[in-house]
């Protein structure tokens, strides 16, 4: 199973360096005399960022973030996903990716996820997707995933940011989770199987630092909310957070 | 006459700013600051100068900074030269690391230029480099470091050639005026800041609020169509300034707003100002609220003298200018930053113990449909700024052949007219490296720029623009340009990546001159922001309409979404720069030119 998995990373890794390579790469020689102009060259830049650092409810919290490292068009991203919800560990995920600025506007992803230990065991996936930003301005992440014995899922996720003033900031989130198959030991559903909308106010003290309130809803769809009932357990749920963004 | 009374002024100068740099650089507090009514740096004459680049601890906003000094003086000395002399300059570097330096507008031979990686390899830490060459050009310049962003850091200094025969005009006092952006943050967090957050510095950003005011105002239909090509290009029309008052303090000859540069006058005086923008990162507007100031002289070259009420001066521009004072008031030098986000300020009296009121900022400007490219085919609203080039091409029925690389053969326009090419986008234009294109560019030279454009309208003041600018000797190469070179300045804004036709300086063939040629270049802006554009080597002889009287230029702003023109002769071998003066666009927003 892995040796599929890293054969269609390979697959997709050669196509996207092809596409990209018409537009991107200058059409004449690199000229050897111009190894001059050093005070020109670009260096490669590390970031952290905190998207979500929040209590949710009483019993929950998300940590998103990423690492990354790399010049203008090609870097490694390092991303961190936990979810914990009722007291309840829902995303754990580590993920390892090569992003490459395929558009103006777009970036190609491609790499693994690492789902640690849930109730049931540790798994992976291969992930590939685009990560950007379309006309008005909406941020937007869609990865298709594949995992063990034939497994997919593909997550939606979706941001928008309306300045309210100068420092305050009304950010718009929602994440849509599908399946290729019904889970019922993860408790996914084929097809849509959870979505997430939340609502966060966010006051920038400095351009690198925000604290922020906001509400939070999430809801099991379709057979993922036919297995959530079977356990007995809400289908849907509105939390208030509480939190910070972050970045240097 | 005149000239004894420059030299007097001169002297006098000299003597009284050694103690304004030495306060400054002693770190004391402004309260404290003597208000030396002449203080500037002090002026170095000859023809032979040992100038040494070092740091010291400054204070500027309240918090002690290391500063990079010539001479220990921020900004560095003023080099008083003349010209048909041949200057000898030792340059020593007590940096740590290697620094350079960069004789702006003069024109040099190629090795002479102090420009790292094409016409010398920089200055090594504690190596001495002997800059030696002729002088063949008068008129005011300045000088800058080219090594990484040690420019931001204070190394910058005023040039003042003085002529062999006698100058069109006179004047009794004579005064730099050198404006410059100073930041606490170092250069590198700066780059940093904008790399990874590019609106970083901006506190002008769409909101809410405007969108409501809009809504009432337009009504909801005429408010989403002026703003869909913005939110559709994902750009913003409030980009004004990438690096802002939001960390720059503003300042004349090394002296923030609050210990205000004052130059002194007798009334009746006629007072030369040479102003010059050494800033990193800013365009000022400059202007000296009761005077008219009267335009003698662009990027050091004469002009006809024209009287306006204010100037934008694009980073690396100098403009000189005379004003006449008659009373023994005070006036207000009043530099804002393009985006209003602070300004520079000085003083101009007649007594020493007087001070003129600060004006308040003008409104702050919004980009409009022209920023964005789209300037040729609408009715200018917020203009009354003509299509100059499309005239040009009605005149000229067929357009010139085109090849790969921007360049243009046969039925060009003529000599001073500007181009009549089509504009072509280069395949290289459409990598992640571009965020935008402009489609339909408007011609630039006579656009006063962003926020200025309805100034007479609304403040009464007749703004500077380059069209107004006529020299005052024929030209000089009177040939019809032989080739013409359409280069388009580009960038993505949100990855704050610049580059010249999508390519970055790295990745581009150098630009091939033959020696003798005359050619045309026409800067293609496809970004949002103005980009003052600095050729090495030449003169820009820009294109105002008038091919008898073109104005000699080092530096062209190239508006937002507007072409403009300029004829080069090739005159001198040697490998030069054509670059952005924008200090944080420049590693990308750059080409080398080379005379074969
Ligand atoms: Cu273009």
């Amino acid at each position: 199973m892995f040796k599929n998995i890293s054969g269609i990373a390979a697959t997709l890794w050669l196509l996207a360096a092809q596409a990209s390579y018409g537009q991107s790469e200058p059409q004449h020689q690199h000229h050897s005399y111009q190894s001059s102009g050093e005070d020109n060259e670009e260096e490669p830049m590390a970031e952290v960022s905190l998207d979500y650092v929040e209590l949710r409810g009483d019993n929950g919290g998300e940590i998103e973030g990423d690492f990354s490292y790399g010049g203008e068009q090609n870097k490694f991203v390092a991303e961190v996903d936990y979810e914990r919800s009722s007291g309840e560990i829902e995303k754990n995920e580590l993920w390892a990716l090569y992003s490459r600025a395929i558009s103006a506007n777009w970036n190609f992803l491609i790499g693994i996820r690492h789902d640690f230990n849930l109730e049931t065991t540790s798994r992976n996936w291969a992930a590939v997707g685009i990560t950007g930003e379309s006309p008005y301005k909406f941020e937007m992440d869609a990865v298709f995933f594949y995992g063990e014995h034939g497994s997919t899922a593909f997550r939606l996720e979706g941001e928008y940011e309306i300045k309210l003033a100068q420092d305050w900031n009304l950010v718009p989130r929602i994440e849509l989770n599908f399946f290729g198959q019904n889970d019922e030991a993860r408790g996914s559903g084929s097809g849509l199987s959870e979505a997430e909308v939340g609502f966060r106010l966010m006051y920038e003290v400095t351009r690198k630092f925000s604290p922020y309130i906001g509400v939070h809803y999430e809801r099991e769809v379709g057979n993922a909310a036919d297995f959530a009932r079977e356990e007995g357990e809400d289908v849907d749920s509105t939390v208030w957070v509480l939190g910070f963004r972050a970045w240097f | 006459m005149k000239d004894s009374f420059r030299t007097d002024a001169v002297s006098r100068r000299t003597f009284v700013t050694g103690l304004g740099a030495g306060a400054l650089l002693l770190g004391l507090p402004h309260s404290s600051h003597p208000n030396s009514p002449t203080a500037s740096a002090t002026t170095l004459r000859g023809n032979h100068f040992d100038l040494s680049i070092g740091y010291r601890q400054v204070n500027l906003t309240g918090r002690e900074r290391q500063a990079l000094t010539i001479n220990g003086s921020l900004p560095g000395p003023i080099l008083r030269w003349r010209e048909g002399e041949t200057v000898t300059l030792n340059v020593h570097n007590q940096l740590p690391d290697k620094s350079s330096l960069h004789w702006h507008g003069v024109r040099v031979p190629s090795d002479m230029d102090g420009e790292p990686g094409l016409s010398f390899s920089g200055i090594q830490p504690g190596q001495t480099f002997r800059y030696r060459f002729p002088l063949r050009q008068s008129g005011t310049y300045w000088y800058h470091s080219q090594s990484g962003f040690q420019q931001q850091l204070g190394l910058i200094g005023a040039i003042v050639i003085d002529p062999i025969s006698p100058e069109p005009f006179s004047y009794e006092r004579d005064y730099v005026v050198v404006l410059s952006d100073w930041s606490d943050e170092s250069p590198q967090t700066i780059y940093t800041h904008l790399k990874k957050d590019p609106d970083y510095y901006n506190r002008q950003q769409r909101t809410a609020t405007d969108l409501w005011r809009e809504v009432r105002t337009k009504g909801v239909a005429r408010t989403w169509r002026d703003r869909h090509q913005w939110n559709w290009k994902q750009l913003s029309d409030r980009n004004i300034s990438q690096v802002t008052g939001e960390t720059y303090t503003y300042l004349i000859n090394g002296h923030t707003p609050d210990t205000n540069w004052t130059a002194l006058f007798k009334p009746g005086e006629r007072v030369r100002l040479r102003l010059i923008n050494a800033a990193s990162m800013t365009l000022f507007d400059l202007r000296i609220p009761g005077l008219k100031m009267k335009v003698v002289a662009a990027d050091g070259q004469n002009v006809e003298p024209v009287s306006v009420d204010e100037i934008r001066i694009g980073s690396g521009e100098t403009y000189d200018i005379i004003v006449e004072p008659e009373s023994e008031q005070a006036y207000s030098i009043f530099a804002q930053s393009m985006d209003r986000s602070g300004y520079a300020r000085g003083t101009l009296t007649g007594d020493i113990r007087l001070s003129a009121e600060i004006p308040a900022m003008d409104h702050r400007p919004v980009l409009t449909r022209q920023d964005l490219g789209l300037g040729r085919k609408t009715e200018e609203t917020d203009t009354h700024f003509k299509t100059t080039q499309t005239a040009h091409t009605e005149k000229h029925s067929y357009l010139p052949d085109a090849t790969e690389g921007g360049w243009f053969y046969g039925n060009l326009a003529a000599a001073g007219l500007g181009s009549n090419s089509p504009i072509i986008h280069q395949p290289s234009e459409s990598g992640f490296r571009v965020d935008h294109r402009a489609l339909t560019p408007a011609n630039g030279i006579s656009d006063p720029g962003v926020g200025l454009r309805n100034h007479k309208h609304r403040y009464n003041r007749r703004v500077l623009t380059y069209s107004d600018l006529r020299s005052n000797k024929p030209t000089q190469d009177q040939r019809e340009p032989q080739r013409e070179l359409q280069l388009h300045l580009t960038g993505n804004y949100e990855r704050y990546l610049w580059s010249i036709n999508g390519e970055k300086f790295r990745d581009a063939s150098p630009l091939l001159f033959r020696h003798q040629e005359r050619l045309r270049i026409t800067l293609v802006n496809d970004t949002t922001l103005p980009q003052p554009m600095h050729l090495h080597g030449f003169w820009s002889e820009l294109e105002t309409g008038d091919g008898e009287y073109l104005p000699r230029k080092h530096t062209v702003i190239a508006q937002p979404g507007s072409s403009i023109s300029y004829l080069v002769s090739a005159d001198t071998y040697g490998r030069w720069a054509l670059h952005s003066q924008m200090l944080y666009q420049r590693p990308g927003m750059y080409r080398e030119v080379r005379i074969v």
